[in-house]
């Protein structure tokens, strides 16, 4: 139909054009759909090269981590500060110290333990958990030296890591107990402490 | 290759260049035969763009004045004068706007020129209509003749350009300042074999010709017309002789060589002008045609949109395959960067199996371990932040100042967090284990001081002195007094019981509270 419209002087070159065009179109279209698959298999062959290149890299990571922090790990876990809690030797400790320095009374109550927010923990510290016993002490003592004696004996002798969160010490009245023939009681305290134990997440756990 | 049609009046020549040198000619007879074998020609040679020039003695030129009109009007006036003079000539009418009238209307001064006899002319153009050649145009040799004016240094003034293109005829054509103003040409009766003797031939008519333009007032009587004749080396010597410059006329004759020469037509050896305005024409744009209406030019079009439409089929050839070519050429980098990477991964698969691929249960518990370790790390650092460690500080720092006479009762301890909330710190009190934002001491210390009844300032000398002791520790934030032994602040009250009955040498224990912020131990 179009070739009516256009002077047969035309009919030949337009038929070369049209040609041409053709030709053109099938030439770019085929080298373009050949390149674009050469594109993609490069892709591919990069994607997977990374892969394992990420896997040496993190391997090699995790290599150098290990050698740095195992020794620390390992002494965590044997003071149960990485794993279950050991209450026992708070107790023991709490008796050894009490009756070494002959303080007139130590009241203490340790509270279950639950596992702090993991929403929380998670923020910061990835794959881990985190969980804190409440241990609350009551002690009568005749120097304040004593108090300071059982916390430093927790922290030396007791397995596990605490903080110390509230201390009240107070004097008390000497008159009381003057003509009494045990040892003075001249100084009370309450402290409040936190215990804390981590344990690997069970996701992060092999 | 680059051909011309041209035509005399009487036969037909078509003149050849290959590049820039001629390359031949063949002429055809106005008859039956002639037509045959121009036909022929025609059939058997390349369908290349020609012009056809012609030069003969039924051609007329007229000066004309008209309105000074534009567009459509302009047009019409012409077409109007056309009618007029070359009623038979329509398609081979020429119109030129040369210049104004300077007085009165100041009209348009409009030159018309027309083939009288275009039966002439007509068979040629139907013979070219029939083998499809592509005529890009009719050109007239006068209206060519003007752009040899500036290679003969004849740009300006009157001047009249006498040429010789066939041994009859003798060519003058007069211009004004480059323009065209009238032309014609006369029938001489010289030797076909000898030219030698033009001057005699050529003199008289010339002589007519310059009266004719004088009484006509185209070259007023006291200008001075500048006569240019091109003639060949043999016909110098008959042209000096007879041509002598006189107060009216300025003689130049022009060798056609050197002329030929100066335009860069090479190789056709004439004695006349012939191929001179040949080649000249030629190299004219083809838009500037003189004679011929649209549709003889129809096909000149059509070859035109033809070559334009190769054209861009090359481009588009061309640029299909330099696309082509550098989608190949990238996809052959691409394919040997894939062969490059697969060599990559295979190397670093072997590294991985050889070296670690044991070791991956060990690997997956490093992290952990890495977090457990930081995390009890930090525990310990906010554990450091105890009452033992307050209690040393502030009892060393009260020994180094030998403040004797102080009793401690009570020490109230906690540990309290500074954290950054909108850029600014809050004291939080309950610290947040995880956080790393810095913990610290907040104990209110509250004890007695030994002061006598009457004597308020030494007791408040003395606790100013802790006060500023404890104040210079480098770990100290800040001290506050919460109760004084004797308040002398206006803020706050304060109540005793002086006078004569009272034991003067009696000695009263004052209680004080103090509330001492202390940064927690910087483990760098």
């Amino acid at each position: 139909m179009m070739v009516r419209f256009v002077h047969p002087y035309l009919n030949r070159s337009i038929f070369v054009l049209i040609t041409v065009a053709v030709i053109s179109v099938v030439c770019v279209g085929v080298s373009y759909m050949y390149m674009d698959a050469m594109a993609q298999d490069e892709a591919s062959a990069k994607r997977a090269m990374k892969i394992w290149k990420n896997k040496i890299d993190s391997s090699r990571k995790n290599n150098n981590i290990i050698d740095e922090y195992e020794s620390s790990y390992l002494t965590l876990v044997d003071h149960n500060v990485i794993g279950p809690e050991d209450r026992l030797s708070w107790y023991e400790v709490i008796q050894a110290t009490s009756e070494s320095r002959g303080m007139p009374s130590v009241k203490y109550s340790v509270g279950s333990q639950s596992m702090i927010d993991s929403r929380v923990v998670q923020k910061q510290f990835k794959g881990v958990e985190l969980y804190r016993s409440a241990m609350s002490m009551d002690i009568k003592m005749g120097h304040e030296g004593d108090l300071f004696a059982l916390l430093n004996n927790l922290e030396r002798k007791a397995n596990g890591l605490f903080v110390v969160d509230s201390c009240d010490i107070e004097r008390v009245d000497l008159k009381a107990g003057k003509d009494d023939s045990r040892i003075p009681d001249n100084y009370k305290a309450y402290c409040e402490l936190s215990w804390y134990t981590i344990r690997a997440t069970k996701k992060g756990k092999k | 290759m680059k051909r011309i049609f041209y035509f005399t009046g009487h036969r037909l020549s078509v003149l050849h260049w290959d590049a820039k040198a001629f390359s031949g000619t063949c002429t055809f007879e106005p008859d039956a035969r002639g037509f045959e074998k121009f036909e022929r020609y025609l059939q058997s040679a390349a369908k290349i763009r020609t012009k056809l020039l012609v030069d003969v003695i039924e051609e007329d030129f007229r000066l004309e004045t008209i309105p000074h009109v534009y567009g459509k009007d302009r047009k019409a006036v012409i077409s109007r004068l056309n009618d007029r003079y070359f009623r038979a000539s329509r398609q081979f009418t020429y119109s030129e706007i040369i210049g104004r009238e300077k007085t009165g209307r100041k009209d348009n001064k409009v030159l018309l020129g027309a083939i009288t006899n275009p039966s002439l002319i007509q068979p040629w153009l139907d013979i070219i209509e029939q083998c499809d050649v592509p005529l890009s145009g009719i050109w007239t040799l006068p209206l060519t003749s003007k752009f040899l004016l500036p290679v003969i240094n004849a740009r300006t003034g009157p001047v009249l350009l006498v040429s010789q293109q066939v041994n009859s005829n003798l060519r003058q054509t007069f211009f004004r300042d480059g323009k065209m103003i009238s032309s014609r040409q006369s029938v001489i009766n010289q030797d076909a074999t000898d030219i030698s003797k033009i001057g005699e031939f050529a003199k008289p008519e010339v002589d007519r010709t310059v009266k004719f333009l004088r009484s006509q007032q185209l070259i007023s009587s006291d200008e001075v017309v500048q006569v240019h004749i091109i003639a060949a080396d043999e016909q110098r010597e008959s042209l000096e002789k007879n041509f002598v410059a006189t107060e009216d006329e300025q003689i130049t004759i022009h060798d056609i060589k050197d002329v030929e020469k100066s335009i860069g037509c090479n190789g056709y050896d004439s004695k006349f002008c012939d191929g001179l305005y040949a080649w000249l024409c030629l190299k004219q744009l083809d838009a500037g045609s003189h004679y011929g209406s649209e549709k003889e030019r129809e096909r000149y079009v059509f070859s035109l949109a033809s070559t334009a439409i190769y054209a861009a089929s090359i481009i588009l050839l061309v640029l299909a395959l330099l696309i082509t070519e550098a989608n190949v050429s990238d996809a052959i980098e691409y394919k040997k960067s894939t062969e490059l990477l697969q060599t990559q991964e295979a190397g670093f698969r072997k590294t991985y199996k050889n070296k670690f691929e044991a070791y991956e249960d060990v690997f997956a518990n490093a992290a952990a371990m890495n977090t457990a370790v930081d995390l009890a790390d930090r525990i310990r650092r906010h554990g450091a932040v105890s009452p033992l460690d307050l209690y040393l500080e502030v009892g060393k720092a009260i020994e180094d100042a030998r403040i004797s006479g102080i009793t401690i009762d009570t020490i109230e301890w906690r540990s309290e967090q500074i954290r950054m909330k909108n850029g600014k710190p809050e004291v939080v009190a309950r610290p947040n284990i995880i956080s790393g934002d810095e913990v610290r001491h907040n104990a209110v210390i509250s004890g007695r001081i030994a002061i006598s009844n009457h004597d308020y300032s030494a007791s408040v000398d003395k606790i100013q002195e802790v006060i500023d002791t404890l104040g210079e520790h480098e770990r100290v934030v800040s001290v506050e007094a919460i109760d004084m032994p004797v308040e002398i602040r206006s803020d706050k009250k304060f109540a005793a019981e002086s006078g004569v009955s009272q034991d003067s040498k009696q000695e009263s224990e004052g209680s004080f509270s103090l509330r001492i912020i202390m940064s927690g131990v910087d483990d760098g």
